[in-house]
This record gives structure tokens, sequence and C-alpha cells, in this order.
């Protein structure tokens, strides 16, 4: 009997020892699965931005919508100097695709993705790197080094950025606030139910709302607009434009902090 | 500032062709040597318009918001689609098979690399073209969409995509297109002997280079003059030169678009028996 409870106390004291360090470790990595979640969002907002900014202003797109939207977003993180942690929200968005991608296609791409609208996913992680290098060599080159972009690719970039972002400004101009702003931008969060803690999560940051300010602050909308956030059923994002609504679904939020958890840190499923 | 094309193109054409010798394509019949022509004839107009879409975008200044590459091979298909004549719907048709043959032949898609690419992958090409098409006309082009398998949802919002498309390249364009008729463009073949004799020969009676030029010249009203040079590379390539205002078609990708079609009709080698003689064979693998 003593011996059982000399080992029982030695147990509880190992216990005791490692608990607050594991409880560490597994909230940080928490954390940063919440941190990347919430980057992919205000880059999944942008995206949005971009088509709504097609739609609402129609404005011309030569090539795929999808790569206009994502280069939208990919320079307005690189832009916000309202926002301190736009860069580290680019580097997890290209991840989050990069990411993304391995864990979808590990059998090879499906046949169907070639016909898609979106480029797939590791050519969207590719051509944001690309306009991240493009535009801040000196920030993001040991990004596109992870990424094996060569010299003379990452040299290239630089015109890739430039290209997009004359583009963007020209087309953009002709609606720019110049005293008076445009239509408004109501922000709804509908029931989260179980998705509760993304939706806090959300509000806390005030993504959807820093959104519709930049969006305000700077260009002049035809009509009103709606950001919400949503359950959907599915894990997604979209504009419609019959709506003028963008819908951020919390389940997409779900999903950014799994893939972080999962395959980035590399949790396995019998972790919790 | 080129834009290649087909970078590897060239290394790997002598492996794939095998025995096939397009130089002259002797041992094909009659009408499958004038499939082979039209085939290459019709993938090099494709790649034309393409390198045409580069020239407006550089001299006109076009707004480009995601990649030119695919805003290029756009205008090519629009202004394919614009012309819809039984040769332009061929000409689209034999460019989307074009990109699926180059797509099986250099492994496309098969290197960590091609998806960093300013291209998309050819397979992607291919089905950009017939999305288009099929958005533009779905009663027109809903067999080809479904021989590319392209799902009904995809096709329905093909016909979105292919609205936004037209609706940009008319309203990008509109301003440069009121007085056109007026720009120059220089087209010259140069001499190319030996082995590239037949596909310069070939390229050239074509026509599809002056039908380009014709394009830029009726179309387009371009301030600065053009050149169109049809040449000997020592690439299979085509590009537009923004320095020299020029576009280069190389013989060579004519040569490669033809052993490209020729390696899959039959073995010329031998031919299998026909009642009624080789010139009659409606052979071919559309």
């Amino acid at each position: 009997m003593i011996s059982l409870r000399k080992t029982a106390a030695v147990s509880l004291c190992l216990a005791l020892l490692a608990a607050p360090a594991m409880a560490q470790d597994e909230n940080q990595v928490l954390a940063d699965s919440m941190d990347f979640a919430m980057h992919d969002a205000l880059y999944t907002m942008y995206h949005e931005v971009g088509h709504m900014l097609v739609g609402e202003l129609g404005l011309p797109v030569l090539g795929k919508e999808e790569d206009a939207a994502d280069s939208l977003a990919t320079i307005w993180l690189l832009t916000d100097e309202t926002d301190d942690d736009s860069w580290n929200a680019l580097i997890d968005a290209a991840d989050g695709w990069y990411f993304n991608a391995v864990s979808s296609t590990g059998s090879g791409v499906e046949d169907f993705s070639y016909y898609d609208d979106h480029s797939l996913d590791i050519q969207r992680a590719y051509a944001m790197v690309c306009m991240m290098v493009g535009a801040q060599p000196d920030v993001f080159g040991e990004t596109a080094d992870n990424y094996d972009m060569d010299a003379d690719q990452q040299e290239a970039c630089a015109d890739t950025y430039e290209q997009a972002v004359t583009s963007w400004d020209a087309l953009l101009e002709p609606h720019l606030v110049d005293g008076e702003q445009g239509a408004e931008i109501e922000v709804i969060y509908d029931d989260a139910g179980e998705y509760e803690e993304f939706a806090e999560e959300l509000k806390a940051r005030g993504i959807l709302e820093h959104t519709a300010k930049l969006v305000m602050d700077w260009y002049v909308l035809p009509e009103n607009v709606t950001f919400r956030a949503a359950q959907c059923g599915e894990a997604n994002a979209y504009f419609s434009p019959g709506d003028r609504e963008i819908t951020y679904c919390y389940e997409l939020a779900e999903q950014m902090f799994y893939l972080y958890l999962y395959d980035i840190a590399g949790w396995s499923d019998t972790a919790e | 500032m080129r834009r290649l094309l087909f970078p590897i193109l060239l290394a790997l054409a002598a492996l794939m062709t095998g025995g096939v010798q397009a130089q002259d394509m002797a041992g094909f019949s009659k009408q499958q040597r004038a499939e082979i022509i039209r085939f290459a004839a019709n993938n090099s107009l494709f790649v034309l318009y393409h390198e045409m879409a580069h020239l407006l975008v550089d001299q006109l200044r076009l707004p480009v918001l995601g990649r030119e590459e695919d805003a290029a091979d756009n205008v090519a298909t629009w202004t394919l689609l614009n012309k819809r004549t039984p040769e332009s719907d061929k000409a689209l048709a034999d460019a989307a098979e074009g990109w699926l043959l180059t797509g099986v032949a250099y492994d496309s898609g098969k290197y960590e690399e091609d998806f960093a690419a300013a291209h998309s992958l050819d397979k992607q090409r291919a089905y950009q073209i017939v999305c288009l098409m099929v958005g533009s006309d779905d009663t027109a082009f809903r067999p080809i969409a479904n021989q590319y398998a392209i799902g009904r949802d995809r096709q329905d919002s093909c016909y979105w995509e292919y609205e936004l498309v037209d609706r940009s390249l008319k309203g990008v364009l509109e301003e440069h297109t009121a007085d056109a008729g007026n720009s120059k463009v220089n087209v010259t073949y140069h001499d190319a002997g030996g082995r590239l004799k037949f596909a310069a020969d070939a390229f050239r009676s074509s026509g599809v280079f002056d039908e380009v030029a014709a394009e830029v010249r009726d179309h387009y009203n371009l301030r600065r003059p053009v050149k169109f040079n049809a040449r000997r590379c020592g690439e299979a390539n085509a590009y537009y030169d923004p320095d020299t205002i020029e576009i280069i078609f190389c013989y060579e990708l004519m040569k490669d678009f033809m052993e490209l079609y020729a390696a899959e009709l039959p073995d010329p080698v031998n031919p299998a028996p026909r009642p009624s003689g080789a010139g009659k064979d409606k052979g071919g693998s559309n």
C-alpha cells in the first residue's frame, strides 16, 4: 500500500510539473490556429471585395476574375498602413492555399479542378508569393525562397506586381472617394450556433468591420452592400451580385483552424 | 521580356516524335497531310492571336488584373468566337486539342515549378477555350463541352465567364477600335531551308500570319508600326517583344505542331489496307 501511494504521489508530481508546460504549448498552438484562421478570414474578405468591386463598379476583367480577386486581396494586405498584422496574414493565407493543396491533392489533382473558375490552390499560393516578393523583395525574399522560387522568377515578379497595382489603380481611380462617401456597407453577424467561438473572434478582431471601413473610406459604391457572417452548411465565402452581399461562412473559419492545427502544427486526430 | 510559349519544347521534340519524319510528311496520305497542316496552322493561329493580345496590352496599356497569360488566351478565343465561321470554330477546337496534346506530351503539371509559372497548365488552357466557347453559344458548342466532360454546372457558369470577358474586352478596346484601319503592320517571312522548309512553306501558305496582321491593321488603332517576323529561332516558340514592337513566330513551332498531330495518326510506315485508296481516307483523331 505504501509503495502504491508513493507511486501515485510521484505520478501526481510529474503530472503537476508537466501539465502547465503542456497546457502552455497547447494554448499556444490553439492560439496560433485561431490567428491562422482569422488571417485567412481577412484575406478571404478582401478577395470577396475584389469580386464586389468588379460587379458593383462594372470593372473589366480580361483573365480569370478569381485571380483578379486574389490580386486585390494581396495588394490590400501588402499596402494596408492601418494594420500592423497584415503581412503575417499574407504569409498565412499563402500557406493556407499551399497546405490546402497538399492535403486535398495528395492523390493527384482531379480532372474537374482543371476547368474550375479558380486556379488550383497551389497556383494561388505561388501567385500570392510572387506578388509579395515582387512588392517587397527584402521582406518576402525568404518566403519566396521557401517556395523554391529562383532569383529570376522573383525578379520577374516585380513586373507582375507592378502590372496588377497599376491596373487596379487605373480602374478604381474614377471611383475614389473625393469628399463624400458612397453607399453604406452594413455588417451583420447571423447566429453562429456551434461556431460561436469563431464568431466572437471575428467580432473581437473587427475583420468584417475593418474591411467595410477600408472600402467606404476609399471607394464610392453605387448601392448599399451587406457583409454577413453566417452558417452556410459549407466552408466557403462568396459575393452574391443579386443581393449585393458578401457572405463569410463560419464553417470556413473552423476549417482553416483545423487545417493549421492538424496539417501545419501537426496535431494528430487523437490529440484532444 | 520574352514571353516564352514552350520553353522546353525543342529539347523534347526529338524524343517525342520518335520515328515520325514530319519534315516533309512523306508516308502520310494526302488527306492526312492536309489534316496535319490544318491542325498546325490552327494552333499557330491561336498562338498568334495570343501574342497579338500581349501586343495590345502593351501598346494600348490595357488593364490586366489577373494573369496576363490567361487574358491573352481569352483575347485569342474571343477574337475567334467573334468570327463564327466553320473555319474559326474548327480553329478553336484544334487549339483546345493542341493544349491537351502538349499537356500530355510534355507532362504539364508534373513538376512543382509548373504551378509557379506565369502560364496556366496546358490542360487548364484547353478547358478555358472550351468554357468560353460553350459560354458564348451553348447550342453550338454543347457537344464539344460534353466531349471534354465539363460538368453541367460549370457549363452554366461559363456563360457568365464569357459575358464578363465579352463586356470587359468591348469596354477596354472601345476607344482603340474607333478609327481603326490605319495601323501599320509589316509582315516578313524569312527564308528557312533544310529540315524547316516544309513547315515554313506550310505556315506561309496557310495564311494565318497574314490573317492576324490584317486583324491588327483593320480592328485596332495602334500609333506605332508593328513588325511581324516569321523565321528560324532555334526553339519552337512565338513571342511578342515590347522593345521592338514585334511578334516573332518561329517556324520550329509550326513543325512542332505538325509532329504533335502526326504522332496521333496511324503509323505512316505501315498504313492499314484501304479498299478505296489513301486519297479518300477520312482518318484523323477528332
